[in-house]
């Protein structure tokens, strides 16, 4: 299972082998170290990929390259194209925000999430085996660039692309094709039932995401109030004087100390909480272009299943005029229909695939989520208690100041 | 965390409601905080009052024994156990929350604490053994402000159709033996207010007497009528009580009549000033003069401060005097006190400042608790939405896994919210006492200037003195080389009359001077030592509440870690 939170920054591979190497097959894969190349508007972040294996297809052990963010984007898109109805696994989203771009938080998110990505690649039984895998771990980077730069044509369909032929489909009342008013979407009432959810599942987790990130900036405000107010209590003691004098500034003391931690803590949550929430989201998102997928496969389906029988009306309609351009029909109805059958073929493998992706997709959340909530409670009862001893430990003097 | 989920869930939303209501925009300054959260349900004028600060408050009424001084626990409106509960859990009123049945009593024993001597304040001003002090520290005086209305002045005559003006039901309980009675109902406009705390300031010279609100009347563009009229009902309470908690003014007359006669304030009004002027030159051209025609002044009249009468000839004397002081003029006889007196004004601008400081982080810091505790409610509804919906629409055994977890998760968020909640609260009434001291050392300003001015009176007609005396020993000497010894007679005569005089006055402004500078010191002892108590109850009520919450936020989270804890393992 492929932890979010155990990625430290310089390196470190998850997947350690448990067993003597060349025995059970393992690819792991570990991204670090970022590094900003390249000046002003053209600057980004390059970051060190290490794959390590015993795979037969790769070409040794161990294998280092550089590779930057749009590098994974291809590897995505590819994966995409190649393996519908797998849920390939999402993306950290591009910086939106200019100057947030090479901030450091940013940076370590980022990093983390591609790590994440790319581990789970490599776990997948399927997406394992991927040759374009294969290209990103190994190739050089001219290589690389070669390959980004040839896919800007035809393989550039991105998931959101297809969300709005999604959208198309969903709002089409009549087919083009067909010319006839017949909704192009499955009937399968379970299959409904689980496209609701999803949808539904990404507002609600996109709710949920929000306000944990709010927590984040409560807690940080809340540590930059505390210890401005012990400064402020410091000085006010130095007023008092005497015991009194140093029961303030110890309190003030406290307070700063006290900052730290709670500083501490919204960076851990932000790393071990928001970040996985958001990992969460971006799944389903990613479902929903799987989604999509299927409803286009089904569609083509449908649409060559209407061909067809177009096509054998022509056909039986030339038999029956003995024309010549029966042997043509003929020809083309065996084509269409071999069409037809790879449409449903690959329709039936996207269907087979997602039930067995859901199974996946609901157990590995299940562990993901609750790690999460783990590393949640743990850091918030660790802080309380933090802040609870640091208070308790000021009584003692307090007590003695009662007599004076 | 059982009973039925849409229960608990209701209970949870009906508590986050609660306290979405109470996010209105000026929750931005926690001085209305504090308003909202004693007005919040029914506003009875007493109760509220008899809540807003546990230290001040009396003695209990005779019988229930023990005393519990703990800010802590007592002064919220929601608690019903005031003496018996220690615990600080009963404070969350609602009896649809089966969630509330799982917060425990608080295991931290020293949650109950007394302070020393029973009253923690004690505010004694006169320090001698004798039961007059204790009577004076056992004296209450309790204020409300409530009920602002509308009336119309029928006797304006500048503005045709009348003025209107506000009037606020002021309502006093005590057992000052004084007062006559228990509790007493006034109504009274702000003017009247103004005229109160003028006359306190001139006869109680070198008191620190608390400054009573701006007379600033705010557009009423800028501000809903209504919420000024809250904002002020709000001051003026603050004001009238930390007058009463005064140990020398609340025994004054004028506080007393302000509080009890009802109708017209039988205070002089404050003069306005352009008759002031014209009062204060004739009289002042009098003494100039010599005018024997009949007016008499007294003594006392020549020592007010010169500022409250407008004397504007008298003014410039002084001026002139204070000028020819610092350019090393006569020196006044007192200076040998000053150096403590110096010292002691020095600390007190300086702890002035720091509190200024102190009180405005405390409000930062308040502000940060409460914004914690609602995005924490709303972080905890958002997970309890989604568990519902995730258990409407769940497939897989996993799923309703993940449901369990996340009701965990999102159970202790609320619970933590609420803790938070109170926790807020109860560090702003701690942390008020900063607000209290700011307000008060404010005061300190007009009992240092009144000193200065008696001082200046007194070297006003020290000064004048001596030019009289000169004057005699000029007359003498002058030989009667001026015709008639008449006039020269008459004049020596008068010159000595008003030797005469001016001694009186000097000896009158000398007491007055001394009398307020004994004011000045008793009250700096007073403040510092009232002050010290204050503080360190601050403190440790504040590290009290602080340790009582957080440890019971460190519980709720610690289970849910353990609940959890079999993810832990699953890594790797």
């Amino acid at each position: 299972m492929i932890t979010t939170q155990r990625s430290p920054t310089s390196g470190g591979g998850l997947q350690s082998p448990r067993s003597p190497p060349s025995q059970i097959p393992f690819l792991s894969v570990s991204v670090t170290d970022p590094a900003k190349m390249g000046n002003g508007v053209q600057a980004y972040i390059s970051y060190k990929v290490i794959t390590k294996t015993n795979f037969p297809e790769y070409q040794g052990p161990e294998k280092i390259v550089i590779r930057r963010y749009t590098d994974f984007v291809w590897l995505r898109d590819r994966l995409f194209e190649k393996y519908k109805g797998i849920f390939i696994p999402p993306l950290p989203e591009k910086s939106t925000v200019e100057k947030f771009r090479f901030s450091a938080e940013f940076i370590e998110m980022r990093r983390q999430a591609l790590h994440t990505f790319v581990n789970r690649i490599a776990l997948h039984h399927e997406l394992q085996q991927s040759e374009d895998l294969r290209t990103f771990l190994q190739a050089d980077e001219q290589t690389m660039e070669r390959a980004r730069s040839q896919d800007t044509g035809i393989f550039k369909k991105k998931p959101s692309d297809l969300m709005q032929i999604f959208r198309d489909v969903q709002s089409k009342v009549s087919d083009v094709v067909l010319g006839k008013e017949k909704p192009v979407e499955e009937t399968n009432p379970e299959y409904e039932k689980l496209k609701r959810y999803i949808f539904e599942l990404e507002d609600h987790l996109a709710e949920a995401q929000k306000h944990a990130y709010r927590l984040v900036k409560r807690h940080r405000e809340l540590g930059q109030s505390l210890a401005d107010f012990g400064k402020a209590i410091k000085l006010l003691g130095a007023c008092e004087g005497d015991a009194l004098g140093t029961a303030f500034s110890e309190l003030g003391a406290k307070s700063e100390m006290l900052s730290v931690k709670l500083q501490r803590e919204a960076q851990h949550i932000l790393m071990n909480f928001e970040e996985p929430l958001k990992d969460y989201v971006r799944a389903v998102q990613s479902i929903k272009g799987t989604i999509a997928e299927r409803a286009n496969a089904f569609r083509q389906q449908c649409e060559l299943a209407e061909a067809i029988k177009l096509k054998e009306i022509d056909l039986n309609k030339l038999r029956l005029i003995r024309s010549e351009k029966m042997l043509d029909a003929e020809h083309e109805l065996g084509e269409l229909k071999a069409d037809g059958e790879e449409a449903t073929r690959r329709f039936e493998t996207i269907v087979r695939l997602m039930n067995e992706e859901i199974v996946r997709f609901q157990d590995q959340k299940t562990q993901d989520m609750g790690l999460a909530f783990h590393e949640f409670a743990k850091g918030q009862a660790r802080l309380a208690n933090g802040i609870a001893d640091a208070w308790r430990s000021l009584l003692p003097k307090l007590d003695s100041l009662s007599v004076s | 965390m059982n009973g039925s989920q849409n229960h608990t869930e209701e209970s949870d939303e009906e508590i986050l409601n609660d306290h979405s209501s109470l996010t209105s925009n000026f929750f931005s300054n926690y001085k209305s905080a504090i308003t909202l959260l004693f007005s919040d349900d029914n506003h009875h004028p007493l109760t509220t009052s008899a809540v807003t600060d546990p230290l001040l408050s009396p003695p209990s009424p005779p019988s229930p024994p023990p005393q519990l001084k703990n800010p802590v626990s007592n002064t919220d409106s929601h608690i019903h156990h005031l003496n018996s509960n220690r615990e600080e859990s009963r404070f969350i009123e609602n009896p649809n929350s089966d969630i509330d049945s799982h917060i425990d009593p608080l295991t931290y024993s020293d949650l109950d604490f007394t302070s020393p001597n029973s009253n923690g304040e004690g505010s004694q001003l006169f320090e001698n053994p004798n039961d007059e002090s204790n009577m004076t520290e056992s004296m209450y005086l309790k204020i409300a402000v409530s009920n602002p209305q509308k009336e119309v002045d029928s006797s304006s005559s500048i503005v045709p159709g009348g003025n209107t003006y506000v009037t606020y039901l002021i309502t006093a309980k005590t057992n000052i033996p004084d007062f006559g009675g228990p509790q007493f109902a006034v109504r009274r406009r702000f003017r009247d207010v103004v005229t109160l705390s003028d006359r306190l300031a001139e006869a109680h010279r070198g008191f620190f007497i608390p400054p009573r609100p701006d007379k600033s009347v705010v557009e009423s563009q800028v501000m809903q009528k209504q919420e000024f009229v809250e904002q002020r009902r709000n001051a003026l309470e603050k004001y009238l009580q930390r007058l009463s908690d005064h140990p020398v003014i609340k025994l004054s007359d004028e506080l007393r009549v302000f509080l009890q006669i009802q109708g017209r304030l039988p205070l002089l009004p404050t003069v306005p000033v352009t008759s002031r002027m014209i009062d204060g030159a004739a009289k002042l051209s009098k003494q100039l003069l010599w005018d024997d025609s009949g007016a008499r002044f007294l003594p006392q009249d020549v020592v007010q401060p010169a500022k409250s009468r407008w004397d504007f000839i008298r003014i410039v004397k002084e001026m002139n005097q204070a000028v020819s002081n610092d350019w090393g003029g006569s020196r006044p006889p007192v200076y040998e006190e000053d150096g403590q007196f110096l010292e002691n004004k020095e600390r007190l601008l300086n702890l002035e400042k720091q509190l200024i400081n102190a009180a405005k982080q405390a409000e930062l810091f308040v502000k940060a608790q409460k914004d914690i505790s609602e995005t924490m409610g709303a972080f905890g509804l958002s997970f309890i939405k989604l568990t519902k919906f995730e258990n409407q629409q769940a497939v897989f055994d996993t799923q309703r896994q993940r449901t369990a977890d996340m009701k965990n998760l999102a159970t202790a968020a609320i619970k933590t919210s609420r803790l938070y909640r109170e926790l807020y609260s109860r560090t702003v009434k701690h942390l008020d006492t900063l607000h209290d001291y700011m307000g008060l050392i404010l005061g300190v300003h007009s009992a240092f200037s009144d000193r200065t001015s008696a001082l200046l009176t007194v070297q006003t007609l020290t000064s004048e003195l001596d030019s009289l005396y000169a004057r005699v020993e000029k007359l003498e000497t002058s030989s009667s080389n001026f015709g008639s010894d008449k006039p020269k007679t008459l004049k020596l005569g008068e010159t000595r009359e008003a030797i005469r005089v001016t001694e009186d006055a000097k000896s009158c402004a000398t007491k007055q001077y001394e009398r307020i500078k004994e004011n000045n010191r008793a009250e700096i002892e007073r403040l510092d030592r009232e002050r010290k108590a204050d503080f360190k109850n601050m403190l440790k009520g504040f590290v009290i509440s602080q340790v009582a919450f957080t440890e019971k936020i460190g519980n709720e989270w610690a289970s849910v870690a353990t609940e959890t804890s079999a993810y832990a393992k699953h890594d790797g």
